[in-house]
């Protein structure tokens, strides 16, 4: 991939010699567009090509730090009582505190305490003892109070790292392992939900979403492409659905995520970063942080300077686009909260103040025994107990419900592994991708493929007919594997006298091949083999077809 | 005079008056508050105080705000509040309040269809020279 981009680029520059000769009036700047075009080829290839190809020593690499906002999953809300829920009546969720009438005060729930320290626990973070929480103040209609209840100065949780893979390599099938450090993770309030409407030139608020505990994930500018980052987030996405802390729907507005983008010549100072906000998907994540990293490098290139504002992704069109309503350096005022206490978590028991109720107390002993088993063990454990491949494994965890579907289908069957996880992933994946269905959409139940599979193993079917079954099951749910057999009389041709008779007439009727195979060409035989498949309709074994023609041929 | 019997004991108030006036010479020097200041304060705050007796209003409290200056807190880390020795309460996760739509509604002038109003995005301030 590298070589290629080189020679693109050798091309490219050839090109742009070129334009300078036959249109010398042509500007810098219109020249420079091109430069884009050269850009946009080799920016896929550089996340890859970064590790193997020495770059040249001045080309400008992006630098991505994220900002991840979870919905707590809690029955009520960070501070107050009331419910937390997606799409209910308009301000039916709202208790007082929420609408921030005056005299109310915020109380703290426990859940979202524990929510919160699984969390940091689960990646290897600090637990801080004592955190405070405090107010970061800034208008805007959908924050009732005028301000947030945040913890800045001290977090719940500091220092930790998030280990994620991908697939890479040139094939895209090789894991690649890469971490990011954790800044901080610290609770905090959501803001209501705002609707504009232009037309009237008003916005309506919805308060129900406003309170709701979240935990916001600050990490530290580890990246340096989109797709590092949509690796991160579906990493973060499966932890805390593991933990059960968060759902991770991000197109529910469970998961938010707020990319810091800027780009630098290895070596120098970061470069002025801009904020891109309005990403619904990992996927848009990763077209938006591409987008932004090539947009900042077309500015630099062409001598401008990047301006240090908040931008929004608009996922039709690709590009990110300035947001007006950001008016400079916003100054937040953060003060302590005054009507909260510091919290405090214990690490077991026997530290606890003495006297108190187990429920006014966080013990991280306890929040540690109760940790789940994390994506990154489940992995491990997929391939040592059934001695699959880590790529394997990593899409088996990827994607949802997968696993289990495996699991399924090795149970029932008394084919190896090995051999469901190549079904599972070529045929079952191929079929689910092509029409666009996910796991539980399947047609093919975890039962049925199990049944195939024991069919091929018994030797009653051929591994080519098993696939046509495939197919067929796939079409027709409702039949067994047993059923479309019999039907379509797919059962392995047995029979030797029958398949030495095929093979012969074949050989018969293809003297000139079977000269060429007498001759040392021995891929010819494999033109005779798919004859008599065909004659055999693919009943017979090809490791019994290969050995008889071989004799024949010899 | 007060019966005996209803008068405190050990009453932490003392009899006399132990105020001890702060000298101007014990204070830092005053601090000027310029106009980009104010400029930066009127946008947070969204409050006018542009005039003369805004600005006095302002400086003196700075200048209250400096006796604070004359504690020696060498060695001492700030408090947040007087009660932040105290166990902060953790509220059992289940539902106990909402459901309180109408109520909250009726104390909005301008609703619609159960969403209170605002207007549209934030509205910037005009600037400096504009507003004056």
């Amino acid at each position: 991939m590298a070589g290629s981009s080189a020679g693109m680029t050798a091309l490219l520059c050839k090109m742009n010699k070129q334009i300078a000769i036959f249109y010398p009036t042509i500007t810098s700047h219109q020249r420079h567009s091109w430069c884009v075009i050269r850009r946009i080829c080799t920016s896929v290839s550089r996340c890859q090509s970064q590790a193997q190809t020495k770059s040249a020593p001045q080309e400008l690499v992006g630098v991505v730090g994220l900002e991840i906002h979870a919905q707590i999953h809690s029955n009520t809300k960070l501070f107050s009582g009331s419910q937390v829920g997606f799409q209910a009546p308009p301000n039916s969720l709202v208790s007082f505190f929420d609408a921030s009438l005056p005299g109310t005060l915020p109380v703290l729930n426990r859940r979202c305490v524990e929510a919160a320290v699984m969390t940091g626990l689960a990646l290897n973070c600090t637990i801080n003892r004592k955190s405070l929480f405090d107010r970061k103040h800034y208008f805007y209609a959908d924050l009732p109070a005028g301000y947030q209840i945040t913890q800045q100065r001290l977090p719940i949780a500091v220092d930790g790292t998030l280990t994620y893979s991908h697939l890479g390599g040139r094939k895209r099938n090789t894991v690649v392992t890469k971490s990011v450090r954790i800044k901080q993770i610290q609770l905090e309030q959501d803001s209501g939900k705002s609707l504009h409407d232009d037309y009237r030139s008003q916005t309506l608020i919805d308060l129900n979403r406003a309170g709701v505990g979240l935990m916001e994930l600050v990490m530290e500018p580890d990246m340096s492409c989109g797709e590092e980052a949509a690796a991160a987030v579906r990493e973060i996405q499966l932890i805390l659905q593991a933990l059960g802390t968060c759902q991770g729907n991000m197109a529910e507005g469970q998961l938010r995520v707020d990319a810091n983008v800027s780009v630098h010549r290895p070596g120098d100072p970061w470069g002025i970063r801009t904020e891109v906000k309005n990403i619904n998907s990992a996927r848009n994540l990763a077209r938006a942080i591409d987008y932004e990293i090539q947009r900042q490098m077309v500015v630099l290139e062409s001598g401008g300077t990047v301006q240090n504002e908040t931008r929004s992704f608009d996922g039709k069109t690709g590009h990110t686009i300035p947001m007006r309503d950001k008016e400079g350096l916003q100054d937040y005022r953060f003060m302590p909260e005054p009507n909260l206490p510091p919290l405090m978590v214990y690490e077991s028991c026997s530290t606890a103040p003495p006297g108190v109720a187990p429920s006014q107390v966080v013990v991280l002993e306890e929040v540690r025994e109760r940790l789940p088993e994390l994506p990154s063990v489940r992995r491990q454990r997929l391939v040592e107990t059934y001695g699959i491949l880590p790529e394997h494994s990593f899409t088996l965890v990827n994607e949802d419900g997968l696993m289990d579907y495996f699991e399924a289908v090795a149970r029932e069957t008394k084919a190896g592994p090995r051999k469901v996880i190549g079904w599972v992933m070529n045929e079952l994946q191929g079929l689910l991708h092509q029409q666009n269905l996910s796991v539980s959409q399947s047609p093919i139940s975890p039962q049925a493929l199990a049944q195939l599979l024991n069919l091929q193993e018994n030797g009653q079917i051929s591994s080519s007919v098993a696939k046509q079954v495939f197919q067929e099951l796939w079409k027709t749910p409702g039949k067994t594997a047993q059923q479309i057999v019999k039907e379509q009389d797919l059962g392995m041709v047995n029979d030797s006298t029958e398949i030495h008779r095929i093979c012969q007439k074949v050989v018969d009727s293809h003297p000139d091949q079977v000269q060429a195979i007498r001759g040392g060409n021995k891929k010819v035989l494999n033109k005779l083999m798919g004859l008599v498949q065909k004659e055999t309709k693919g009943r017979a074994d090809p490791v019994l077809i290969r050995a008889i023609l071989e004799e024949k041929t010899s | 005079m007060l019966p005996p019997s209803t008068r405190i004991t050990n009453s932490k108030v003392p009899r006399v008056a132990t105020w001890e006036p702060v000298l101007e010479n014990q204070l830092p020097p005053p601090s000027q508050v310029s106009v980009d200041l104010v400029d930066k304060l009127e946008r947070l705050a969204l409050v006018d105080f542009r005039n003369e007796e805004g600005l006095a209003c302002l400086e003196k409290a700075i200048r209250f705000a400096d006796q604070l200056h004359v504690v020696d807190t060498d060695g001492i880390d700030p408090m947040d509040s007087v009660l932040e020795e105290r166990a902060l309460y953790l509220r059992e996760d289940a539902v106990a309040e909402g459901d309180c739509a109408e109520e909250l509604l009726q104390l909005s002038k301008n609703t619609v269809e159960e969403y209170f109003v605002a207007p549209p995005g934030n509205i910037p301030l005009p600037k400096r020279e504009e507003r004056c």
